[in-house]
């Protein structure tokens, strides 16, 4: 045996995990730089008033992005109600019928496409398809804007959890006669459930950040609004009007509704982690 | 893999009924390919009943593909097929016009393997068979699964081992037909 090989082993392990390390180190640095960067700054006007008022006119310090944190969850809501069930669908077809179908693979190719699309050209396909025809700004026009991008994140996660979900499982309920559309629903969809919910939540949390589809679909609204018809404001869209405009009280509150945002992605993964967790491992 | 070497089991070999006993299930010339690779050649025998029928052989020889084909779970499998006849109740069970779902509800399964299903209750999963095809009674559900349980020597409250999971999906499978 080669004592001195035994040695040089051990030192380029040692440098190896070293560098591993100071790898883990350089990824965490910008990490914890933005969320420290962006807390910091978004703190001053972290206050009740910010979430109870609407914007207000330069020099006046009571304004706040009430309507469009209520904007942003109109958004999300439209927009899930278009992607999730299309996606989740879809993702049930390519794993259980497409198989390896030509069709079940154009669906595929054009899903990943779609997920590789620029959300921009995505908001100007909305803005062409609705807004046009509609001939104005409206949060139905986000929200399906949101929604398409939804749509292909969820298909490949669900496509993936349902064909994880083991063969045996699905032979038993069949062999129960349990008719097959009810195998599928009841049994392997059920056991990938705590995965494609993680799938939702996390394109959810997504396109909660997403600007560049709103800015010519939902556009932007200073007001109170509900109306779906409406142009409908958004934290992402005001933190943008905010953050260009020569107004320190703007920027403040720039850094606010971003602080905002983040803490909503942060709290919609928690979430996700938690649930997954608490309802114990099935699949995904 | 193609054939085994002795493919025509002795009709009564392990059966607990006497020889006079009725045929229940009775296979003829029944062959299956899994693409096409022919694992069971021309098998024909008769299962009298009611009775305990063993069926033995080395491992890879057909057995389990056999069984499968009479409740119609080969077909399940993607680029398989069968030929041949299995007569049950004066009826072909391969007939295309039978509808699968319908053979497994009357011959039930039990694998090999147990697979509990992962995200249900010992209680869900015993119940699977009835619940998903549409019993809805609380009454006769709670009242069989404590058939199925006291079948087992199991108070409400356990963890199955691998063995009573068996035993479970057994029971299960049993339950499965309450018509």
């Amino acid at each position: 045996m080669n004592f001195d090989t035994a040695s040089r082993r051990r030192l380029v392990d040692q440098v190896m995990v070293a560098l591993c390390w100071a790898a883990v180190a350089l990824a965490a640095i910008p990490l914890v730089a933005v969320l420290y960067y962006v807390a910091s700054q978004g703190i001053h006007r972290f206050d009740l008033n910010f979430f109870t008022h609407v914007p207000a006119p330069v020099g006046d310090a009571s304004g706040g992005m009430a309507n469009s944190l209520v904007g942003t969850l109109e958004l999300v809501l439209i927009a899930s109600v278009v992607g999730i069930p299309v996606g989740i669908l879809a993702g049930i077809y390519l794993a259980e019928f497409g198989k390896a179908g030509k069709f079940a693979w154009a669906v595929r190719f054009t899903a990943d496409v779609l997920s590789g699309v620029p959300s921009i050209v995505t908001g100007i396909a909305a803005y062409t398809l609705i807004v046009r025809p509609m001939h104005h700004f409206s949060a139905w026009a986000g929200g399906v804007a949101l929604g398409t991008m939804m749509i292909p994140m969820i298909t490949r996660t669900t496509e993936e959890l349902v064909k994880m979900v083991p063969r045996s499982v699905r032979e038993s309920a069949l062999a129960l006669g349990i008719p097959e559309w009810k195998t599928i629903l009841g049994v392997v969809v059920t056991t990938a459930r705590n995965g494609i919910l993680m799938g939702v939540l996390l394109s959810l949390s997504r396109i909660a950040g997403e600007t560049a589809p709103l800015l010519f679909t939902a556009f932007n609204n200073n007001f109170w609004s509900t109306s779906p018809n409406q142009p409908t404001a958004s934290l992402t869209v005001q933190i943008f009007t905010y953050a260009i405009s020569p107004f320190d009280d703007w920027h403040d509150q720039a850094w606010t509704g971003a602080l905002t945002l983040l803490l909503l992605v942060v709290g919609v993964n928690l979430m996700a982690r938690i649930f997954v967790k608490r309802t114990g491992r099935a699949v995904g | 893999m193609t054939q085994p070497p002795e493919p025509q089991l002795p009709p009564q070999s392990a059966t607990v009924a006497g020889p006079e006993a009725k045929k229940q299930i009775e296979v003829r010339g029944y062959s299956a390919w899994f693409g096409a690779k022919q694992v069971l050649k021309d098998v024909s025998l008769a299962f009298p009943g009611p009775g305990v029928t063993a069926i033995i052989g080395p491992s890879g020889c057909g057995k389990s593909t056999l069984l499968r084909g009479i409740n119609r779970m080969h077909e399940t499998v993607p680029g398989a097929r069968s030929a041949g006849e299995i007569l049950f109740q004066g009826k072909n069970l391969l007939d295309r016009r039978l509808d699968a779902v319908q053979v497994r509800r009357s011959i039930g399964m039990v694998f090999q393997k147990p697979s509990p299903f992962p995200t249900m209750t010992v209680r869900e999963n015993v119940l699977a068979g009835l619940r998903l095809n549409g019993v809805r009674d609380q009454a006769k559900l709670q009242e069989k699964l404590e058939w199925a349980l006291r079948k087992t020597n199991r108070a409400p409250r356990w963890t199955p081992s691998p063995p009573q999971r068996w035993r479970n999906s057994c029971w299960s499978c049993s339950i499965r037909s309450p018509w």
